[in-house]
């Protein structure tokens, strides 16, 4: 039993995979296993015209040309102009069975139409929202952007969802394999030579972007400088811009780094810094106060040690020479204090300590029975 | 309805008293009125002994009750005597009689410490002079005489440098002043011993704070010293009395030759002149007094002319009278470790501000265990070190403008010491040592020049208290 | 269908594109010396940084042309360009391929390139077996690695060594014990006198010569009247050490504390194994009581129920 319906599943899975192309006008009127009720063409319209709402509309039967049998239906068929031969042909030869059958069969085949209409009328009636339904809940949503409707129903005619998504993910990394490959050498051509900056080139600023997304922090902007750079200043004054910047002098590295993101564009900040630091230096320059007798401040800053061996342990071959020659010459006093008997061995010196202090013989212990 | 039933319940006899044929009367006058408990007899008094015998402890636990019988600790017997403790903790024990004696340890002589060829040599401790440093207090638990036959020490580079000091010192009348520095367990506080045994091998005075720590940390009295204003001086009369006797102890024979130049007639025994220094001492027979006593002791020893032998000021752990003392004012402001006379003694001669007639050395070595950290005295020692190796790469180092902690007292303390870092020794003498240990029948291997590498190594590079731990303090024996 | 596109190729010709293979096109069967050569001798897919890879991949065609020759130095027709210093470099660059190469060949012919004795060890090998000491967990004598263990209290082994060593110490300077001669030491122990010098044997004869030879095991209601029937079991070496430290760690522990201080401890032990040595601790009697047992229960390992536990 199994396997049958299996196999039927299989065939009809193998059917619905193909695309089918309906013909303009089928000898048969009603495709077998179809809940679709026949339709006639509306008048008016072209051939290849496909309704776009053909897949959602429900079918009226009482729209239109009703025919009563399938021989009327042949013929108003034949009546089509734009009809190829070969359909003619068939259509013709069909009309000719049909009217070669005899009434009884005509009759019979009429009636079975008719009962399956008869069946299948209530599934094919539109199902239209009830007036007095409850916060009318049979209504289909369109305005939700995927229709969920029979989402989740799987047909067994596609892929898992997850399976979509690994093409989709290997789409992806197509696309940027052809980019990497087609597009990215040519950005070559817009490659610079690096120029390292000039003396008059000291302020060093940093841009954020976060590739055309909002970001509160695209407008920040970031300037670093090293004082020792500004080359008009003397060294008091030098000082004195440290002592200015505060805590964005990093005593480590001799160098001022600022920000700044109070305005909206990146632009606006960075004529901030720039006018800042213009004011800054002429604050600098100012010799009214010089700060001289004001230290550094870098409690700010936290100093990194990093440990490190002394340098005489480094190994040069100066160092290892040493070390041999010290290693001969401690190996060559072991050697001779050997050879003079000089060399103190702690065990022996031990018995023969003992054995010294033993003047008198120990009394010799006398086993006595245990209590 | 209440009434009723509170009169009929405070009318009906209760059966407990009744079971115990006592009469118990309805309005007593001992009841309380309106209480439902029946009255019952106090049960006859527990001797006092029976209420320990019940030793079970009765515990609810996950709603039962339980019983545990509680664990009979045995009596002990009477608990150890008040200081019994600490005296076995600082019980000091100089010999073994298991240790081998070494042949080659000869004994300390007057000039065997200065003596240059002497280093990486090991000498021992005469009996005398072992008694005296036993006065002083020089010798600490945690150092290892107990372990050999007789207390020896190694003459190391620095004790030669250090007793050239002392000796150059006392050759031009002048005082040397030296801070002794250096890793944990170096052996600075050995490098004490070294000098007072030199100090009193050569008949020096000398006057040795065993523990500067004992000054400061509020464990002695304390009292303002009288006519002292701004700042208010205050003076440890326990301690100096202690200290007198030790000071006694250890320099009678010295202080039995000299005698008092001026009449001390403010003591509590009046001392006239040409009287022995040892009398002097003697005057100090209780805690009151002890200090006018050392002020005169002190002033006796500092007389010009009178042809006194130098003088010998040490102390250990000194970052402890660098700090703000435990002891409080009248006003209970803290007091200055500086502001305690003993403390104020010891620093004037550290400075350089008292001068001894006829020379001497003011010694005082840091420690590193058990001191607290003191930025001034660290970066005074920083400084001074500097100045003496003067070397042109290296800068003097200076304070940091922004720190607070620095403390002008303490630097200007410091401003001309000399500093003295106690090293790592040697292999040459690491090996000395060994053959010294191994001789003594303590260590049981072959000393060569392996061995005392590997102990070297093991410990720090020559860190000698590390190296005796390595080697005397192993399971490995 | 999308075109196919092998990315692993497409990026080969990207990062091809400025290097010429270094392979010449002429050689048509290589050898096996070359094959391995040609890594070694240069790398693929890199962009050369050097200048001159005209003069590179000429000498490198020379390796693979002839393996085992040192190249011709000076008469190559680029050597004018080149510096002095640049050749020599090149030269030992050449040299040090060579020596690849032959290492190389020797494993392919199946040998082992390297002698270890020399080659890989800065120091040397040691020479096996290793003496005990050098072993972590064999460094120090068997009966002091389990006692310090027993010492040890909240896993601090550090301490209990130090512990350890204190009590080595107290025994080292306690005089030596004056034996008892109704508490034998077991035998084969040295002279008393021996001892202090000897602070492990002092521990390990105080240890073994309390040491009890049994236990008694309990079997719960054999021996009828739901009484255990109590029979006698041997103990094996570390056992009967472990009782006995067990036995001694309890008499410390009864021991009056007489001061203060992280000596106090170690010192109340060793007090107690000299007083084990001289005879004067109570787990003597702890060890005859427990032989006594022992002797006046041995009848009962006849017992017939208890044999299939045996």
């Amino acid at each position: 039993m199994a396997s049958a319906a299996n196999s039927l599943r299989l065939c009809l899975r193998a059917t619905s995979r193909q695309i089918s192309v309906r013909p303009a006008a089928s000898p048969l009127l009603r495709r077998t296993l179809t809940t679709t009720a026949a339709q006639c063409a509306r008048p008016g319209r072209k051939k290849g015209w496909k309704d776009p709402s053909d897949n959602f509309e429900f079918p009226d039967p009482y729209d239109g040309k009703v025919f009563n049998d399938l021989g009327e239906q042949l013929r108003y068929s034949l009546e089509n102009d734009q009809l190829t031969e070969a359909e003619r042909v068939t259509v013709q030869q069909a009309l000719a069975n049909w009217e070669n059958k005899p009434n009884e069969e005509k009759l019979e085949e009429q009636q079975i139409i008719k009962e399956i209409d008869k069946e299948f009328a209530p599934l094919r009636a539109p199902v239209r929202a009830r007036r007095n339904a409850f916060w009318n809940e049979e209504e289909q949503d369109t305005d939700l952007i995927t229709d969920e409707v029979g989402e989740d129903d799987f047909e067994e005619n596609d892929m898992m969802a997850m399976g979509h998504a690994k093409l989709e993910e290997h789409r992806e990394y197509r696309e940027y394999a052809r980019i990497a490959v087609w597009e990215m050498p040519l950005l070559s051509k817009f490659a610079k030579k690096f120029e390292p900056p000039k003396e008059n080139e000291v302020l060093r600023f940093r841009y954020t972007t976060y590739m055309g997304e909002f970001h509160p922090a695209d407008r920040k902007v970031v300037v670093e400088f090293d004082p020792r750079d500004l080359f008009e200043l003397t060294e008091v004054q030098r000082n004195k811009l440290r002592k200015l910047a505060g805590a964005r002098y990093n005593p480590e590295k001799g160098i001022i780094k600022m920000s700044c993101e109070k305005f909206e564009l990146p632009a606006q900040n960075k004529r901030w810094l720039g006018d800042t630091i213009a004011r800054l230096i002429t604050e600098a320059k100012d010799p009214t106060d010089t700060f001289e007798d004001i230290p550094l401040d870098t409690r700010h800053h936290k100093f990194k040690s990093i440990p490190r061996f002394p340098k005489e342990w480094y190994m040069s071959e100066e160092r290892s020479r040493e070390l041999l020659a010290q290693r001969e010459k401690s190996l060559e006093l072991d050697h001779k204090k050997r050879q003079q008997r000089e060399l103190i061995d702690g065990v022996k010196v031990i018995q023969q300590g003992v054995l010294s202090t033993v003047t008198e013989r120990e009394p010799v212990a006398v086993r006595v029975k245990a209590r | 309805m209440s009434a009723t039933n509170c009169l009929r319940c405070l009318g009906r006899p209760s059966v407990a008293g009744a079971s115990r044929g006592v009469v118990v009367p309805v309005f007593a006058p001992r009841t309380a009125p309106f209480s439902t408990t029946a009255i019952q007899n106090a049960l006859p008094a527990k001797g006092k002994s029976g209420e320990h015998q019940d030793r079970s402890v009765r515990v609810y636990r996950a709603g039962r009750k339980m019983t545990f019988k509680k664990k009979h600790t045995g009596d002990r017997g009477k608990p150890p005597a008040p200081g019994e403790r600490k005296a076995f903790r600082k019980k000091i024990v100089l010999s073994n009689d298991n240790a081998l004696p070494v042949p080659w340890v000869t004994e300390m002589e007057a000039s065997s410490l200065s003596n240059e060829n002497k280093v990486g040599t090991i000498v021992s401790l005469p009996p005398a002079v072992q008694d005296q440093l036993r006065a002083t207090e020089a010798f600490q638990p945690t150092q290892t005489w107990g372990l050999f036959r007789k207390p020896s020490t190694l003459i190391r580079k620095e004790t030669v440098e250090l007793v050239g000091k002392m000796e150059k010192a006392t050759a031009n009348k002048q005082t040397a002043r030296v801070v002794l520095t250096g890793e944990k367990i170096s052996g600075k506080s050995t490098m004490l011993i070294q000098a007072q045994s030199y100090a009193y091998l050569n008949n020096w005075i000398v006057i040795h704070f065993p523990d500067a720590q004992e000054l400061t940390n509020g464990s002695t009295e304390y009292a303002p010293v009288p006519n002292t204003e701004n700042p208010t001086l205050y003076m440890q009369q326990n301690y100096c009395l202690k200290l007198l006797q030790s000071i006694k102890k250890a320099n009678e024979k010295i202080l039995a030759k000299l005698l008092t130049v001026s009449n001390h007639s403010e003591l509590p025994q009046n001392i006239p002149v040409n009287q022995t220094l040892l009398s002097l001492i003697n005057a100090a027979k209780e805690a009151e007094g002890a200090w006018s006593v050392f002020q005169a002791l002190w002033s006796e020893l500092n007389a010009h002319g009178a042809n006194r032998p130098p003088i010998l000021l040490s102390m250990d752990n000194l970052p402890h009278i660098m700090k703000i003392s435990e002891y409080r004012s009248a006003s209970f402001d803290k007091i200055h470790s500086h502001d305690l006379s003993l403390v104020k003694l010891f620093t004037e001669a550290l400075s350089g501000n008292t001068r001894f007639p006829s020379g001497g050395a003011v010694i005082a070595a840091t420690n590193r265990n058990n001191g607290p950290r003191i930025p001034s005295m660290e970066l005074a020692l920083k400084q001074r070190l500097a100045e003496q190796r003067a070397s042109q790469e290296e800068t003097v180092p200076v304070r940091d403008p922004y720190f607070k902690g620095y403390d002008d007292r303490v630097e200007k303390v410091l401003k001309s010491v000399e500093v003295m870092e106690v090293n790592r020794i040697g292999k040459r003498e690491a090996r000395s040592l060994m053959e010294y240990w191994a001789a003594s029948g303590l260590l049981r291997t072959t000393v060569d020049e392996q061995t005392v590498s590997e102990k070297w190594t093991l410990g720090g590079g020559g860190v000698l208290g590390e190296m005796e731990r390595a080697a005397l303090l192993t399971m490995k024996i | 269908m999308p075109p196919r596109l092998n990315l692993a190729s497409a990026f080969r010709a990207l990062s091809l594109r400025s290097t010429t293979p270094a392979a010449g096109p002429g050689i048509s069967q290589p050898l096996l010396s070359q094959k391995l050569a040609a890594p070694v001798a240069r790398r693929f897919y890199s962009d050369n940084l050097t200048p001159n890879s005209n003069n590179e991949s000429s000498s490198s065609s020379q390796i693979a042309s002839s393996p085992g020759q040192l190249p011709p130095s000076s008469s190559s027709s680029s050597s004018k360009e080149v510096g002095e210093q640049q050749q020599q470099q090149q030269q030992r660059h050449n040299e040090d391929n060579l020596d690849a190469l032959s290492r190389l060949e020797m494993v392919a012919y199946g040998l082992n390139p390297f002698n270890a004795r020399k080659e890989g060890h800065k120091y040397g090998l040691p020479s096996l077996p290793l003496p005990s000491e050098l072993h972590k967990d064999h460094r120090y004598d068997d009966v002091m690695g389990q006692i310090t263990r027993l010492l040890m209290k909240d896993g601090k082994l550090s301490k209990a060594q130090r512990d350890m060593a204190m009590i080595l110490n107290y025994l080292r300077t306690s005089p030596a014990p004056k034996t008892n001669p109704a508490r034998p030491l077991i035998p084969g122990s040295p002279a008393p006198h021996f001892l202090p010098l000897d602070p492990v044997t002092y521990l390990r004869v105080a240890i073994d010569s309390v040491a009890p030879l049994v236990k008694i095991r309990g079997f719960r209601g054999l021996a009828g009247g739901g009484r255990n029937l109590e029979v006698p079991a041997p103990l094996a070496a570390r056992q009967r050490r472990r009782t006995a430290f067990m036995w001694i760690l309890d008499a410390v522990q009864k021991r009056k504390s007489k001061g203060s201080g992280r000596k106090m401890f170690p010192t109340r032990v060793a007090e107690e194994i000299v007083a084990v040595v001289e005879g004067r601790s109570t787990v003597w009697d702890k060890r005859a009581q427990v032989h006594k047992l022992g002797t006046a229960t041995r009848a009962n390992l006849m017992n017939s129920q208890i044999k299939n536990f045996l």
